[in-house]
């Protein structure tokens, strides 16, 4: 195991103050991981520090690139690629200390944050001003903007409203030389030259260190309301989605549950609201009093018309925190059925979904592993859970072989391998999947221009 | 019970979603994964996988633990962190602060105990009153308050036992006063058997040889005809509830029926359906971390008319000797207590936990608040003296 000299130690200490680095190995364990099982074959950082300023931050990177050290940026380390791993040791930086809100601008509809403000908290600021900032990833909690910048993460709500990379308006970053720039201006517009702010967005750390950013806010719809729509065929609650898109129909989301998930949430925390079926679509509406009333009404005839063998909506603010905890339910009692679970995250157009949800089927008999499938199902974004023991070669080779069909089947229906949890480590060898192998070239020249050295966040992504 | 190898699976079963982060107070404050349950189970899992052995450091990591459950409550795995966490601390024993070892020696010995009883501490510390840590001493203490029965008709065929807590039965017996007037106005006859410390200190330290010990001591000192153990101290029922999981057939049973009659004093008043007194106030109520009895409380409040005003169910930091311990962290979780005291603009501020009481008066006194902190048993008890229709 490399580890850090003292003297090296001794001046990151001086820069961040002895109580914001770990060193001991001890400490620096913990740090070794995200979400995604690595097996035995563990990174340890050399170092992880807290940075509280900007200053220090320009300091380390430019220290790093100095000694050619790798430098990677965690925010709540709850991605699920494997993306704050440091597969090349070196210098974590842990933004748990900038978490602040600096900023929220109502005469410019903006707030500007620090890069490890948490998304919850954000929304909860912004919504308490009657704003809203709609990008609802399922970590939002405890995960940070900074990493939801960098993963380009997002939610239920896309299907209407986006992701994070539609809402950024400017990135604040810390180049590879140390120096500060910002990828665009605080105003609604800018076009004045390409479009660095989306390049960082979802650039997985790997480019620049962001440490702060300019978000969009909305007005904050008047009411919430949310309904389930229970299928005995896939194939019908399908037809209903494509009838809803079809119909220009906007609810905020339209998520989708498979039999396989309904029952697993029954067998661990019965919620009395849930119905045995083929297919559950989660449907949430909002917007004002009058226009939620005609979307409901629209959505439960074509629902019906789909066949729907029970509709079931909320008539108060009780009813719909029992049908969303019910939905918050589906990942944790998941989780609960074996040692491992894996989340997959493909997209496919949202007119093949029935194809692709019955491929997922096919591969779980063929393979024997128990799959799990939710997504967004508006937006084509499935998220197949593989539930397993990685533990066992057998079950985990045997999971890989059923990986690999799923994507193989997922190109062939003209979608993608990542929707919305990015590339990480984990994907890394399966980016080609969905880019040609000029794209990948142009990818790594934008690399060797932002990194010459490749400090940041070595062997993501690329 | 289950060691430390034993909980390989579990502790694997953990799938750092990280979630954990959201609710931990500890990391709230120091906001470093080495000290909240997904680095736990990170550093855990590489003493399994052999990366890692049990030494100092990672003991001293594994002791920022609350032991408050927050975690677990909310964890997608429905992980149980306090029993790997003890079952860690059991294993990494040798590696315990000496000093808290020679601490839990004077919990042990009731003659230590006695003599410290007798020296009434209090008497010190006006001396030290000018400094913070002596006026919290201080007032933590001092009040030695008796509850005086009315004369009273009623009576009951009951038969409980009392179940007093190392700090309200020698050093601050208020609560337990309190408790045993309001038995005796309602005609309800107690004994109150020579008992040990519960030693949840030594569960919570890991150390386990001598946790069975006086497990054994004190199960074997509850009269045979008995209805209920009452227990003013929610940490030393949680004890009795512990003793359970350390003994195997018939001993296990009979440490199960015991349990079976164990009450805090909240529950059984509420379930025992007796006069109370009517408040008609607003109150702040912190909820200890080991209370089981959270609900039927707030019922108990809500029959003597107390409005309770919502708050966050943030531990107060003192937890055992953690305070001491970590310092920095418990005065910190105590002042964020005390800001949220403050924005209640309650006057009432009530607890069911005498070491709560003492991080409650810590965050207070450090940031110069002047309010009074009292046990949920003596405003019973307080109230009933003045209702003199009994």
């Amino acid at each position: 195991m490399i580890s850090m000299d003292n003297l090296k130690i001794k001046k990151i200490e001086k820069i961040f103050g002895k109580d914001n680095v770990l060193s001991q190995l001890e400490d620096r364990y913990p740090y070794a991981f995200d979400v995604i099982e690595q097996g035995d074959d563990v990174s340890i950082p050399d170092i992880v520090v807290f940075p509280e300023n900007k200053t220090q931050i320009q300091e380390i990177v430019k220290f790093a690139n100095e000694n050619e050290l790798p430098i990677i940026a965690r925010g709540a380390g709850t991605n699920q690629v494997g993306s704050c791993i440091p597969k090349k040791n070196g210098i974590v930086l842990h933004f748990s200390k900038m978490d602040k809100i600096l900023e929220i601008d109502e005469a410019n509809l903006n707030c500007t944050v620090q890069t490890g403000a948490i998304v919850g908290n954000i929304q909860n600021e912004v919504e308490k001003r009657g704003l809203f900032f709609p990008p609802d990833p399922s970590s939002l909690a405890v995960s940070t903007i900074g990493g939801a910048i960098a993963l380009s993460a997002s939610g239920p709500r896309h299907f209407k409203y986006g992701g994070t990379r539609d809402y950024i308006i400017d990135l604040e970053i810390i180049t590879a030389t140390g120096e500060i720039i910002h990828t665009s201006s605080k105003t609604p517009k800018n076009v004045a030259g390409y479009n660095l702010t989306q390049l960082f967005v979802g650039s997985e750390g790997t480019l620049g260190i962001i440490t702060e950013a300019t978000l969009k806010l909305i007005p904050k719809p008047d009411v919430q309301r949310v309904m389930l729509a229970f299928f005995d065929t896939i194939e019908d609650s399908a037809g209903a989605v494509s009838s809803i898109i079809k119909h220009c129909l906007r609810p905020s989301t339209i998520d989708l549950m498979d039999e396989k998930t309904i029952e697993t949430i029954e067998k661990f925390s019965p919620t009395g609201i849930l119905k045995i079926a083929q297919a559950c679509l989660i449907i949430e509406v909002d917007g004002t009093e009058i226009d939620v009333q005609d979307q409901i009404e629209k959505i439960i005839s074509v629902c019906n018309n789909h066949h729907a063998c029970e509709i079931k909506f909320a008539k108060n603010q009780a009813e719909s925190d029992k049908i969303w905890f019910a939905r918050r339910q589906a990942f944790s009692s998941v989780a609960k059925l074996n040692f491992d679970i894996v989340t997959e995250d493909i997209v496919v157009p949202p007119s093949k979904l029935v194809d692709m949800v019955k491929k997922i089927q096919e591969i779980s008999k063929k393979y024997d592993l128990v799959i799990t499938i939710m997504g967004h199902s508006g937006d084509g974004n499935l998220h197949p859970n593989f539930s397993l023991d990685l533990r066992d070669e057998d079950q985990k080779n045997r999971y890989k072989l059923a990986e690999k069909e799923m994507f193989d089947y997922v190109i062939e229906l003209g979608g993608t391998i990542a929707g919305e949890h990015g590339i990480g480590f984990l994907k890394k060898n399966h980016i080609g999947m969905v880019n040609s192998e000029l794209n990948l070239q142009f990818m790594k020249k934008i690399k060797e221009v932002f990194d010459p050295k490749n400090i940041f966040n070595p062997e993501k992504m690329l | 019970m289950k060691n430390f190898y034993d909980y390989k699976d579990e502790i694997y079963t953990c799938s750092r979603c990280g979630l954990c982060q959201s609710v931990c107070p500890i990391y709230e404050v120091t906001k470093k994964e080495t000290t909240v349950s997904r680095g736990f189970f990170s550093l855990l899992n590489g003493i399994i996988k052999g990366h890692l052995k049990f030494n100092k450091k990672i003991r001293k990591n594994i002791d920022t633990c609350l032991n408050c459950n927050k975690c677990k409550d909310y964890c997608p795995s429905g992980i149980d962190a306090e029993k790997i966490i003890i079952s860690a601390k059991i294993a990494s024993y040798n590696y315990a602060p000496l000093w808290k070892k020679f601490i839990l020696r004077g919990l042990y010995s009731k003659k230590f105990l006695n003599l410290a009883s007798f020296i009434k501490l209090y008497l010190i510390f006006p001396i030290l009153n000018f400094n913070k840590i002596g006026k919290i001493l201080y007032e933590f203490l001092k009040p030695n308050i008796q509850y005086k029965k009315q004369s009273t008709n009623k009576s009951s065929d009951l038969k409980v036992a009392i179940f007093a807590g190392c700090i309200n039965n020698y050093f601050n017996p208020s609560s337990l006063n309190a408790m045993k007037m309001i038995l005796e106005q309602n005609g309800i006859k107690y004994s109150t058997p020579d008992f040990d410390c519960c030693t949840m200190p030594a569960y919570n330290i890991g150390d386990i040889e001598n946790f069975k010990k006086f497990a054994k001591k004190n199960l074997a000192k509850i009269p045979a005809e008995i209805d209920y153990i009452l227990f003013d101290c929610a940490t030393c029922k949680k004890a009795f509830k512990i003793y359970i999981e350390l003994f195997e057939g018939e001993e296990k049973q009979k440490a199960q029926n015991i349990f079976d009659k164990c009450k805090h004093v909240n529950e059984f008043l509420l379930e025992q359906n007796i006069d109370l007194p009517q408040i008609k106030d607003k109150a702040f109520y912190h909820t200890p971390c080991h209370l089981d009895c959270e609900s039927k409380t707030i019922e108990l409040m809500q029959k003597m008319d107390i409005e309770i005003i919502p708050s966050e169910k943030r531990c107060c930091g003192s937890a055992g000797l953690f305070f001491i311990e970590n310092a920095k962290i418990s005065n910190t979780l105590a002042q964020k207590k005390a800001h949220e005291i403050q924005a209640s603009k309650s006057e009432l501020i009530i607890t069911d936990c005498p070491l709560c009481r003492l991080g409650l008066l810590k965050g207070l006194i450090f940031d110069k608040i002047d309010k009074k902190i009292v046990n949920f048993a003596e405003i019973i008890a307080k109230n009933l003296k003045n209702d003199t229709k009994v």
